[in-house]
């Protein structure tokens, strides 16, 4: 144990108690909570990009750079605003929090310092790695291999240090905060560890263990619970702690927050699925997804109602307040966006939200609203107390209060309109039984107007978080910060003795440790039964026999499909509604699945779905459309790719990718990494001769393409979902 | 190996169903519990974060729940 230099203990005089005299760390708080602002705005101004590029795809200030195409630009987005907005906000919240709840200092500055810089590395490492295309292609898990590395280890120092400091504590009972930073803690590290497991190609590629359907369970078994652990529970606690402070009320109700805590805890893990509704996913799996969805709304309100009512009494200092204005509207936030999951799971309402914008709208509910203004809440209440000083100024904070809340609604309403409107679009026949928009397209620009309101929403929220930077810098300028917080507490007694008649959960309310491992078992059992059919029982995903490993040249047109982030905007699920196969194509089936290291299926067609893409449209169409979108389908928002007509396609890792595809259980023969640069060459030629013959290449331009990066993309376009197709007419 | 094992455990399939009821028990005991707490633990409890609030800029004066 670190030993602080300012920890001393003296004797009160007369008092009787032996209080021991020591001192917060606040500098640590600081340092997170300046984190959480730059890399909230860089986040959002992410964001902002990407919204601009959807309605002004032609502007210029993107054009050709690949480092700034859509598909790069939108993982940034959500990286940044999950792992550094709100992670650097859970830890700022933490760390101040965990101190006071304790009565005792952080256990180690120092891992305290490791934490906070192997963050910012790894934030870092972030921002540079997905715009140059290194990702894994799995959504809100897109970092690659030895950065999902040093999160774990980061992981392990912030959970060493959170842990001793509780067992150095000077409060007997662990307050229901604390509970959810633990259970935080234990099932974030597990969701991580089992999503990120992957076979390394080579430093900065790997392919998922996992295929096709099993690594979608896992997936999103994984996303909703980052959702849950790392958007949610971590602000539950910050929630039970700062609303009270800033009320100066106790929370409503003690009894509630701890049957919440386990209820949702317990809940939350199981209902990962309901991301796959109507997909290849087994039934039962759907089912399970969604039962348990709907349970979760009880949980989820129950600690919204907490939240609220510990304003009882209080309401008229809301009034005048702009820290609990942003509390209030956080936490009402939170109720909106935990109704709206739940009837999102159910399958007919899934049926008309799932890949349209009301996702994007929902989750943004959840971030801007509840992640966001809580954090917004907590920088005005808590600066300007580690500066010893007042809030520079109330009017300003309130103006941002203002303007922030009316961004969250020009920003989702619109966007829940965009969804019902694309989908209704999606789904319309005509009398004749003809689909009226059997052109994408229509619906797109149907939806551009909204997309304009969500840009303007967003912009607003922005300016609020830069009135806000305004106001904390000027109040620091104000006061002095104080690094070290005086405090004083007596130590607990070493032989603690139960009361008589004491239940268990007293039990485990003063033994961190055991907590963990109670909150570990709970969310073990809903993970377990939810992942273990699909890979044990293996009438999950019959197999088709048609269905065959993809070919060289596919499968490094597979990887470029990957590294430009086409599934942010694309699905590869056609899912069996009629809408949907008159539009596609047959439906999709598990089986077709099963060499897809990641799979695909996405989560979002700002694009049409591309798994019946295959043999669609000719080898020409597709080369001129990757490079003018915009020349072959008047009005796409679709962004051109010129460098993948210039960059000279890489095969050096092509061996090593056979063999780490072998070694998942791809069926290539024995042998196969030696022959496979030829089979590629092969290919290639193929592709270029049908180019020629289609006309749209002469000679010389032949001989130039023949190796770039466009011919293998065309080669793995040209495949996706035709192996059923082959079956078919071989019959 | 560990498949084959899962895969032999008789009547796995009705583990999920297992899996609820235990946590439906879990559940209620909780709840017997939460309604059996003492009130003075559970006052102490929700008064965690307001202890060591002493610098009265800060504390509102209508407060009237701290202890």
């Amino acid at each position: 144990m670190t030993k602080n230099p300012t920890e001393t203990i003296a004797k009160s005089p007369g008092a009787g108690v032996q209080l021991e005299h020591f001192s917060y760390d606040n500098s640590i708080v600081r340092m997170f909570a300046i984190a959480t602002t730059i890399w909230g705005i860089a986040g959002m101004l992410v964001g902002l990009i990407a919204a601009f590029q959807l309605v002004l795809p032609d502007l210029g200030l993107w054009d050709g750079i690949g480092e700034l195409s859509f598909g790069r630009i939108r993982p940034l987005h959500t990286n940044a605003a999950i792992f550094a907005f709100v992670g650097n906000g859970i830890f700022m919240g933490v760390y101040y929090s965990l101190q006071r709840l304790l009565k005792t200092r952080m256990y180690s500055d120092v891992l305290s310092s490791i934490h906070f810089w192997g963050w910012q590395l790894i934030i870092l490492s972030a921002l540079l790695t997905l715009p140059l295309g290194i990702t894994t292609g799995k959504e809100y898990a897109e970092l690659e291999w030895p950065i999902d590395i040093a999160i774990t280890l980061v992981w392990v120092v912030f959970g060493l240090n959170m842990l001793m400091t509780i067992l150095k504590r000077r409060e007997r009972h662990i307050y229901v905060a604390i509970w959810f930073f633990l259970a935080t803690w234990v099932t974030v590290a597990v969701l991580h560890i089992v999503n990120s497991l992957e076979m390394p190609v080579s430093l900065f590629k790997s392919y998922s263990i996992y295929a096709g359907v099993q690594d979608a369970l896992v997936q999103w078994w994984y996303g909703h619970n980052a959702v849950a652990f790392f958007l949610t529970t971590p602000y539950l606690g910050l929630m039970y702690y700062f609303v009270p402070k800033a009320a100066n009320r106790p929370v409503y109700s003690y009894r509630l927050s701890i049957i919440h805590f386990w209820a949702l805890i317990f809940i939350y893990i199981w209902a990962g699925p309901h991301h796959l509704l109507y997909t290849a996913l087994p039934d039962w799996a759907q089912s399970l997804g969604t039962v348990f969805s709907v349970m979760l709304i009880a949980p989820s309100w129950g600690g919204m109602l907490n939240g609220l009512l510990t304003l009882r009494g209080a309401w008229d200092k809301v009034r005048n307040d702009p820290v609990l204005k942003f509390l209030v509207v956080a936490v009402t936030a939170y109720g909106m966006a935990t109704f709206e999951g739940p009837m999102l799971s159910i399958k007919s309402v899934n049926a008309i939200s799932h890949y349209t914008d009301w996702t994007i709208g929902h989750v943004h509910i959840g971030t801007l609203g509840w992640n966001g203004f809580l954090t917004f809440g907590i920088l005005y209440w808590l600066i300007p107390r580690i500066y010893n000083t007042r809030l520079f100024s109330t009017k300003l904070a309130n103006a941002h209060f203002w303007i922030g809340t009316l961004g969250i609604v020009m920003y989702a309403v619109p966007l829940y309109w965009a969804g019902w409107t694309q989908s209704l679009m999606w789904k319309e026949f005509d009398g004749d039984g003809f689909l009226v928009y059997n052109n994408f397209l229509d619906t797109v620009l149907q939806i551009i107007p909204m997309y304009w309101m969500r840009a303007i929403g967003g912009t607003l929220y922005l300016i609020g978080v830069f009135m806000m930077v305004y106001n904390l810098i000027v109040t620091t300028s104000k006061g002095q910060f104080v690094a070290e917080e005086a405090a004083s507490a007596a130590p607990l007694p070493k032989n603690y003795v139960s009361k008589k008649g004491e239940y268990w959960h007293r039990w485990i309310e003063r033994r961190p440790v055991q907590m963990l491992v109670a909150s570990l078992v709970l969310i073990l059992i809903g993970t377990f039964f939810e992942l273990a059919p699909s890979f044990l029982i293996k009438n999950n995903v019959p197999t088709i026999a048609s269905v065959q490993p993809y070919t060289p040249l596919e499968l490094q047109g597979r990887d470029i499909y990957i590294r430009a982030g086409c599934y942010t905007c694309h699905s590869q699920m056609v899912r069996p509604f009629r809408s949907e196969t008159e539009r596609y194509g047959e439906y999709s089936k598990a089986g077709e699945f099963v060499y897809e290291h990641p799979f695909q299926w996405g989560s979002k067609r700002t694009g049409p779905d591309l798994h019946r893409v295959g043999k669609k449209y000719s080898d020409s169409w597709h080369y001129q459309h990757m490079l003018d979108p915009r020349g072959i389908s008047p009005g796409s928002i679709m962004p051109a790719y010129p460098w993948l007509y210039e960059n000279v396609l890489d095969n050096s890792l092509l061996p090593n990718k056979i063999r780490a595809m072998q070694s998942l259980g791809v069926p290539y023969p024995e042998g196969y990494d030696e022959k496979a640069a030829t089979e590629l060459q092969q290919q290639a030629a193929t592709v270029v001769q049908n180019l020629q013959r289609e006309g749209t290449l002469d000679d010389n331009q032949a001989q130039y393409i023949q190796d770039k990066e466009i011919i293998a993309l065309i080669a793995y376009l040209q495949r996706l979902g035709t192996d059923i197709k082959a079956k078919a007419e071989a019959q | 190996m560990y498949k084959e094992v899962l895969r032999t455990v008789e009547g796995i399939t009705e583990f999920p169903v297992l899996a609820i009821l235990i946590f439906f028990v879990f559940f209620l005991i909780l709840l017997v519990y939460v309604v059996k707490l003492d009130k003075g633990s559970v006052r102490h409890y929700a008064h965690i974060p307001l202890e060591g609030d002493e610098d009265p800029r800060f504390v509102s004066p209508q407060s009237d729940s701290k202890p």
